[in-house]
């Protein structure tokens, strides 16, 4: 094993004690799996009319093991997260490895936050910021931290709107020296090649780094206590926290904090209990080692074919096994509270993040098979996240599957004899209550979690942080239904990733939507050929046999219903009529959240306006003034004559003739911008920047 | 036509001062009209050119913008094997 040079051998001990519990915890939740995948597998082939005696059944029964299995790690994982929060916690946990005393006292070191963006809505992610260095300010302990946003925005409307809300952010806030903003001019390998430019340029200056995303939300309390972990464990090189998701606005996304609320806790304290130190990096809202990071963590492209060959798409992954490889671990902190992200708005929106996941994920086969020395927990969290998406065209496979089966039972005729010098006859055999156990058995694996998390709320007494008892129960009740109405809809769109992955279609790493509802045209057109396939199934389903048709109606009509499911789901009125009326509440809703206050205070950041960003930047003098300070100086004379010439057009014809590049252009020179502020301002009304001009100063 | 003109460069040199965060009291806006009126003096084609010289000169010098960045502490990652 690997030793990072740079920490001494008495910090990282040969086996630290939690390995062994580690070993321990991670057989018995492999042999309960196993066993509970046998047994079940052992039912379903009893159920089975030739009990696996065909090719059709055995893949059947294959398939169903597979993702028996998947369903039964979740299930064992939040059993292990409630009986562990019953007993008060994890006592291998990073946090309960020393007081509060004692880490209250411990010293912080330089920490950078890091907000890596692209294509974010500007007013949204500064301010979310700006509620996070508030929080830090009332711990007393800024002066600790420096915040970086580094920006990857192509479109000159967002990146100038970027650069002019950072000035106006770090003006009101005092933090001319804390408070700094880094556009890459070439965004090389996605998120992970903008932190690794920020820590070539910056990274010595750093102990750590607090990794944000956009739409993050950390309180202050909570990241002086990662940082004092981090000081407390030189041995620990990632410190993950468990991001609650809150803010959302529109039915889908209350329904996902509501859930991700109320079942979280569990699964994430049962997960943390098994990974202990081999936990994986999820991207966001953690606490990264700078020297070992930089010396371990650099992500090669990929050597492969297709899919496996380029950059490594979903970083974070490969980063925490990098880390773990080179002797340092990576912890999951449940207990880290007010931790926050937002859900995608939108189902839509949620399904655009899933291909770009899926495709990320699945190149994570290469590094799973093929990297050496990595820990085998770490391999486990690849396959996993792998899991997470080709579960879904297995499941396909077992419909087509059980549908091949049941249509050649009914249309082709018994043979009783199917090998050659049969003495006896084979009977297809029917147990139609074993298929109850059965459902009922998955049911139970699917359900009982949710149900334990009801019962940990009420055993905390915290019933009224989720609106009271009543509405928590009737809000779990529609939970469930809605999720079990999304399931067949995401599974078939993941089975297209996969597939689209696989192939290697080329997909652009766009940001993420973080408002606005679904058309119905939109989900019309999205969901019109999925909606056609499960008509398609469930009409044959009918013509074969009634009972099949019934059978396939749990999945055939949510894909029939797909658009109308997109376009309510979508609805933040309807999301909000129910936040009036305590459903799908959250404890921060309840109670209260200073972070979500400050969040939600009204604040000129959140009225930037992106599209009209480039005309600002040549009509207002102070922001002007700020974009040619930050812009390059004039450039070689060739290019500057090509510029000069581009600025003209831009004069005479207005900007809205310009193509976005040619923009962009104009945009990163200082000479252009200066020189089209002072001709905008004197040009005759009638022109299109004099119409602009007007437009701009009769709106003031 | 005058008016029109008169009425331009008014609007002009009292937005323009606005967004460069100058207040706009008494003092500022007869400071307005000085330099519309010595404007409207001058041929059409120069007026607006006169205009923005005077309405900047008129400003206080702008406050030094701070770096976007801190000062470079560079190092290197390292890319190890798979």
């Amino acid at each position: 094993m690997n030793r990072p040079a740079e920490l001494p051998p008495e910090i990282l001990q040969r086996r630290p004690p939690w390995r062994l519990a580690a070993t321990i915890r991670r057989g018995l939740l492999a042999l309960a799996v196993l066993m509970q995948t046998l047994t079940a597998t052992y039912f379903m082939l009893s159920v089975l009319p030739y009990h696996g005696g065909n090719l059709v059944e055995a893949s059947m029964a294959a398939v169903f093991a597979l993702l028996f299995a998947w369903i039964s790690v979740g299930f064992w994982i939040g059993l292990i997260g409630f009986c562990l929060r019953r007993a008060g916690g994890d006592p291998r946990s990073l946090l309960r490895q020393q007081d509060a005393a004692t880490l209250n006292n411990t010293p912080l070191g330089r920490t950078a936050v890091v907000m890596p963006i692209y294509h974010e809505p500007v007013g949204r992610s500064l301010q979310g910021l700006k509620s996070v260095i508030l929080s830090l300010q009332r711990t007393g302990t800024l002066a600790h931290f420096d915040f970086f946003i580094l920006s990857d925005s192509r479109d000159p409307d967002v990146w100038l709107a970027e650069q002019a809300a950072w000035q106006a952010l770090r003006e009101e806030l005092g933090l001319q020296n804390q408070l700094f903003y880094r556009r890459r001019p070439l965004n090389l390998n996605y998120k992970s090649g903008n932190i690794g430019d920020f820590l070539r340029r910056w990274g010595k200056a750093y102990d750590y780094m607090v990794v944000l995303d956009a739409d993050s939300l950390m309180a202050g309390d909570t990241l002086v206590r990662m940082v004092q972990l981090m000081q407390r464990h030189p041995q620990v090189g990632i410190l993950q926290s468990s991001p609650s998701l809150l803010n959302g606005r529109s039915l889908f996304a209350r329904l996902q904090q509501f859930s991700n609320q109320l079942y979280g806790p569990l699964f994430t304290t049962g997960l943390a209990a098994i990974q202990l130190g081999h936990a994986a990096f999820w991207g966001h809202n953690a606490i990264l080692r700078v020297q070992p990071f930089m010396q371990h963590c650099g992500l090669r492209k990929l050597p492969g074919w297709g899919l496996f060959k380029g950059p490594v798409l979903s970083h974070d992954f490969a980063e925490a096994a990098y880390m773990g490889r080179a002797g340092l671990e990576v912890w999951l902190e449940p207990e880290l509270t007010q931790s926050y992200e937002e859900s995608p708005p939108t189902l839509s929106d949620e399904l655009t993040r899933d291909r770009r996941w899926a495709k990320g994920n699945l190149q994570h086969l290469w590094l799973m098979l093929f990297s050496r020395r990595l820990r085998l927990a770490h391999r486990m969290a690849f396959l996993n996240g792998i899991m997470g998406y080709v579960a879904s065209p297995l499941w396909f496979t077992f419909l087509v599957l059980t549908t091949i089966e049941v249509a050649r039972l009914i249309l082709w005729p018994i043979n009783y004899f199917p090998e050659q010098n049969q003495l006896f006859p084979l009977w297809p055999e029917w147990h139609p209550q074993r298929a109850v156990w059965m459902v009922s058995i998955t049911l139970t694996l699917l359900f009982l979690p949710k149900f334990l998390a009801i019962a940990d709320v009420l055993l905390r007494g915290r019933r009224k942080a989720f609106g009271g008892g009543i509405k928590l129960f009737f809000s779990v009740l529609l939970e469930m239904l809605i999720s079990a109405l999304l399931a067949p809809i995401r599974m078939l769109s993941h089975c297209r990733y996969v597939l689209e992955a696989l192939f290697n279609v080329n997909l652009r790493w766009a940001g993420q939507n973080r408002s606005g509802e679904t058309s119905w045209l939109a989900a019309a057109v999205n969901q019109g050929i999925g909606s056609l396939m499960a008509l398609a199934w469930a009409g044959f389903a009918w013509w074969l046999e009634p009972m099949f048709f019934l059978w396939s109606l749990p999945v055939a009509l949510p894909l029939v219903l797909a658009a109308p499911i997109f376009v309510l789901l979508s609805k933040v009125s309807w999301g909000e009529g129910l936040m009036r009326r305590h459903w799908l509440q959250i404890p921060e809703e309840a109670s209260g959240s200073a972070l979500l206050d400050d969040l939600e205070t009204p604040s000129t950041l959140l009225a930037a306006e992106q599209q009209t960003a480039f005309i600002e930047a040549i009509v207002h003098p102070q922001i002007n003034q700020l974009q040619t300070r930050l812009a390059h100086s004039p450039r070689a004379r060739r290019q500057q004559s090509e510029l000069e010439l581009l600025a003209q057009r831009c004069l005479h014809e207005g900007p809205a003739r310009l193509s976005t590049a040619e923009r962009n252009l104009l945009a990163s020179d200082a000479k252009s911008l200066q020189w089209l502020h002072t001709q905008v301002w004197q040009v005759a009304p009638q022109t299109p920047w004099g119409t602009l001009l007007t437009q701009r100063i009769s709106r003031n | 036509m005058t008016q029109a003109s008169s009425e331009l460069l008014l609007q002009r040199v009292l937005a323009y001062w606005q967004w460069s965060g100058l207040a706009l009291d008494a003092t500022t806006q007869q400071q307005a009209l000085v330099i519309v009126t010595r404007a409207l003096e001058k041929p059409a084609e120069q007026q607006l050119p006169y205009c923005l010289q005077a309405m900047q000169a008129a400003l206080p010098p702008a406050a030094p913008i701070s770096s976007a960045w801190p000062p470079l502490r560079r190092g290197s990652m390292r890319y190890g094997d798979y």
